[in-house]
């Protein structure tokens, strides 16, 4: 596209102005991105800017005739999983000591009223979503939150076809099984209680 | 098929990876099965709420303060910091993806060494990996296969050529180029009224139509050519391609090849390319997604508007201003109104050529004997004895050519047992002839018992 070209060449030689007006569109998005990955505004917004700032640094490799929107949130997806596999260990490790510790990760989310509002749903769906693997995690939430195509999915995640598919379908299944796995819990809680 | 198999099929059919003989099975499963009936439904509901995540998120306002002061002081915020301290760590997990390589790698020579047969499988795995690694500055790549310059948005062209002469001249001469860019946008939006078909454009819609297409191939190169010409012959072009896959070797079943298009038609054409396309390879499944962005498309045109409105009051303050410090401060908010135009008009001509150009998923996947998805039963006993006949040539066709391989192997095999079997001929002729022995020495070992 002739004008992101131009602000391209501008953000490059360091114009704040022209890097914002870049990313004016797509900056909601990877936001989207990054709160869906990671389940918390803040820890979203420090990836977002972190997702930004690779995006700027960057605009040197970024050749002319790509779009520039899937190529920046291509980069944004990158840093989400760089950023989740950085802390995979440090959050595996307090997984297990909660778990060890005899708590119930997914009860520990409140248990809905028989009429569950929507919103509750969605937040224990988050919930689930948080203890996805991340390369699972990435691809559900780029197709089925974010709405890409398996060819955009597969495009960001520099995956072939199947194997995206394969993650999507086995990532479903987790959170199914995640979000089932709870709601026997509620049952269990209300019916002793 | 039970209902165990039916739960992992229904995930993989809601991924779209299922061929079309498991799609006839479950569906024929589903009819009758309640619990399955409720899985898919389950399934589907799930998708549908994590589609809700993604709806109505705005990054916050501090998100592009922050990037900003980050890009003016040149600091890095406090997570690549982070990202630096936990170099060492990266360090070690890098020496360990190493090690593990080594091991992989030798395992692979040695069973490579053992068995010319295993070749063929190590090599895919070897590929498989080298697609796994994650580069952020490895930019995606779209390569425009029929020739980009003559990429047919002329109106999108005309009004962006303008901002890209001006560069980053005096203020007056932008008011002109800017005045010119609201001509151009103009322009393409008249044109872009006059050429759309679609009943949503006579009403003065912006809808955008995607579609998604996935065709099984039996003759892939033919087919890919067919789809090559059909885009063109349509006024289309392909901006992005993606091949991945071997070509399957004769007798070999499953998938080889696969080709993945990003195709922009005129959105006219769309329908026409779709029922035309159902004439290249089988159509295993074709969708068509509608995105209505007429709202925000218009909320774009009266944000311009407004800036461009106070583009000119303030082009006007300059006149009067009389310190360079004024004339500076002017400029400078000139340049941050004279970004925002260019940004909305880049959204609108944007809109324009997603609206003016359906986008099209094209994905072809090489298969041995591409079917229809709906089949007879009389089709499906022949696909399966076709596979079935398939097989039984494949492997036998393996059998010799694993024969052939092990030959070395086998020699080796015979040898040995040659020699396991005279030593053990040797050893019962020895038991012979000492079974026959005893008899006359028997004396002689009474005699030593009884010292």
């Amino acid at each position: 596209m002739e004008t992101d070209a131009l602000l391209v060449r501008r953000a490059a030689s360091g114009d704040a102005d022209a890097f914002e007006a870049l990313v004016q569109a797509s900056q909601h998005r990877i936001y989207a991105l990054c709160l869906r990955m990671t389940g918390s505004p803040q820890d979203a917004q420090d990836l977002a800017q972190e997702a930004l700032l690779r995006i700027y640094r960057s605009l040197s490799s970024f050749r002319e005739q790509a779009n520039f929107d899937t190529w920046a949130y291509r980069i944004a997806t990158n840093a989400c999983i760089d950023e989740l596999r950085r802390r995979k260990r440090s959050e595996l490790l307090s997984m297990e000591a909660l778990q060890e510790a005899g708590h119930e990760l997914p009860s520990q989310a409140p248990c809905p009223e028989e009429a569950a509002i929507r919103r509750e749903n969605l937040e224990e769906l988050q919930r689930a979503i948080l203890q996805l693997p991340a390369d699972q995690r990435a691809a559900v939430v780029l197709r089925d939150v974010q709405g890409l195509s398996y060819e955009q999915v597969a495009n960001a995640l520099d995956l072939n076809l199947n194997t995206v598919k394969s993650r999507i379908c086995r990532g479903r299944q987790r959170l199914q099984g995640i979000l089932s796995q709870h709601r026997n819990n509620c049952a269990k809680l209300s019916s002793n209680g | 098929m039970d209902c165990k198999d039916c739960k992992e099929l229904i995930g993989r059919y809601l991924a779209d990876a299922l061929d079309e003989m498991q799609t006839g099975e479950l569906r024929a499963h589903i009819a009758h099965c309640e619990d399955c009936a409720r899985e898919e439904a389950q399934l589907r509901q799930l998708i549908f709420d994590l589609g809700a995540l993604g709806e109505d998120i705005r990054a916050p306002e501090s998100l592009m303060q922050g990037v900003r002061e980050a890009i003016l002081h040149d600091k890095a915020p406090a997570k690549a910091k982070r990202s630096r301290r936990s170099w060492s760590s990266w360090r070690i997990a890098g020496a360990a993806a190493a090690a593990v390589a080594v091991v992989l790698l030798s395992g692979t020579l040695v069973l490579g060494a053992l068995g010319s047969g295993l070749g063929a499988g190590a090599s895919q795995a070897a590929t498989a990996g080298s697609s796994d690694g994650y580069a952020a500055d490895d930019a995606y790549v779209e390569k425009s296969m029929l020739a980009p310059a003559a990429a047919p948005e002329p109106t999108f062209m005309a009004a962006a050529e303008v901002p890209a002469e001006e560069g980053e001249s005096a203020s007056v001469t932008a008011d002109s180029a800017m005045r010119d860019t609201g001509a151009g946008s103009g322009d393409a939006v008249t044109s872009s009224n006059s050429q759309a078909q679609s009943t949503g454009e006579e009403y003065g819609l912006k809808i955008i139509r995607t579609a998604e297409v996935y065709v099984h191939s039996d003759n892939f190169d033919e087919d890919r050519d067919a789809i090559t010409a059909l885009v063109q012959e349509l006024g289309g072009y392909i901006t992005s391609q993606h091949a991945s896959g071997t070509a399957l070797e004769p007798g070999e079943n499953g998938y080889g090849r696969s080709l993945s298009l990003t195709v922009r038609i005129p959105s006219d054409s769309l329908d026409a390319f779709l029922s035309q396309s159902e004439g290249v390879g089988v159509v295993q499944e074709s969708s068509i997604y509608e995105e209505d962005v007429t709202d925000q498309y218009f909320d774009t045109e009266r944000r311009l508007e407004g800036y461009q409105t106070q583009y000119d009051r303030i082009l006007a303050l300059m006149d009067k201003a009389e310190t360079v410090d004024e004339l500076i401060s002017i400029e400078s908010e000139l340049n941050r109104i004279y970004y925002q135009i260019e940004s909305l008009t880049g959204s609108l001509q944007s809109w324009d050529a997603r609206v003016n150009y359906s986008t099209v998923y094209y994905n072809l996947e090489e298969v041995r004997r591409a079917s229809p998805v709906s089949l007879t039963l009389w089709e499906r006993m022949q696909v399966s004895l076709q596979n079935t006949w398939d097989s039984i040539v494949l492997g036998s066709q393996n059998f010799v050519v694993w024969l052939y391989g092990a030959l070395p192997a086998l020699g080796l095999l015979l040898v040995l047992a040659g020699v396991a079997g005279l030593t053990v001929a040797l050893c019962l002729r020895r038991h012979r002839r000492r079974a026959k022995a005893p008899k006359e020495e028997e004396p002689a070992d009474g005699d030593k018992r009884k010292r």
